[in-house]
């Protein structure tokens, strides 16, 4: 699925996935995480936020299809409950935004992240600037 | 006077305080390993040939990497209460190069006191070598003083 055929108000296929120790060890690795709160990774320690936003986004966008040039614009991000190694996640995501200006087209999408009990953990909204040769103003 | 490393109460927080900063290097090795983890390969970040060949002239690293040098900051500043409270609300204004340092900085903006509470709001930004914005917005807590932070 392309991203410039979703509409406003279309939601992308439910997905979830695993906050597996060796991607938690990957990310504490890769940006130089020095806070103290995170120095095992093991089943159950309490892992990054920003590493479960990152691959919540990485299992519902996975069957989306980025133009090239695709710009990451804006992100918010909102904690709801502490998240663990080893858990698994819930995802569900909306288009929230749909503009196009020119050339471009402006889509925000909508995260929700739910933890196994059904427990909202995280949610986020990611805005992204698309390339869109030929479109009329609106 | 800074917050984090919990240098200062929090119950003596006051508008217009620093947050401790951070400097990181997105280095290849830090992106690539971030590309590993996230699934996220997009070449911009990856392929050091094809990014040449972009407006950035190199590779740039993901904006959810930089973005989790702000949260570090705040769980720094603020303690384990950001993992149940903490938000943020960020623009990318311009890419994080790879090899270059990323300064994160953070102020207090607004506290609010409440029924043994405080909400805090406070400017967040990351800013390459030349001061220039790679992300500006804010980011939020609410901390339970009657609660045990650890």
């Amino acid at each position: 699925m392309r991203i410039s055929e979703l509409k406003l108000g279309d939601t992308i296929p439910a997905s979830s996935f695993t906050l597996k120790p060796d991607k938690i060890k990957d990310y504490l690795e890769a940006v130089e995480e020095s806070s103290g709160y995170f120095t095992q990774w093991s089943q159950g320690e309490i892992a990054p936020p920003i590493a479960c936003a990152s691959l919540a986004m990485a299992s519902l966008f996975k069957n989306i299809e980025f133009p090239e040039g695709a710009v990451h614009l804006s992100q918010e991000i909102t904690l709801h409950k502490p998240v663990k190694v080893g858990q698994t996640f819930f995802c569900h995501a909306s288009v929230i935004r749909n503009q196009v200006r020119r050339d471009l087209r402006i889509m925000t999408m909508q995260l929700e992240i739910s933890d196994e009990g059904g427990e909202e953990v995280l949610e986020s909204k990611t805005g992204f600037i698309l390339s869109e040769p030929g479109s009329k103003v609106s | 006077m800074t917050l984090g490393e919990r240098q200062i109460p929090l119950e003596q927080i006051v508008p217009d305080m620093s947050l401790s900063s951070l400097v990181r290097i997105p280095t290849q090795e830090r992106i690539d390993l971030y590309a590993r983890m996230s699934g996220d390969y997009n070449p911009i970040h990856v392929d050091a040939n094809y990014a040449r060949e972009t407006p950035f002239g190199g590779t740039i690293a993901h904006g959810m990497l930089v973005l989790s040098y702000i949260s570090e900051m705040m769980l720094s500043a603020f303690g384990s209460q950001w993992f149940s409270t903490g938000w943020f609300s960020i623009r990318f204004k311009s890419p994080a190069q790879s090899g270059k340092r990323v300064k994160v900085e953070g102020r207090v903006r607004s506290v609010e006191r409440m029924n043994g509470q405080l909400k805090v709001v406070c400017n967040v930004a990351c800013r390459d070598e030349a001061g220039d914005s790679i992300i500006v917005g804010e980011a939020g807590v609410t901390v339970d003083l009657t609660a045990t932070n650890n």
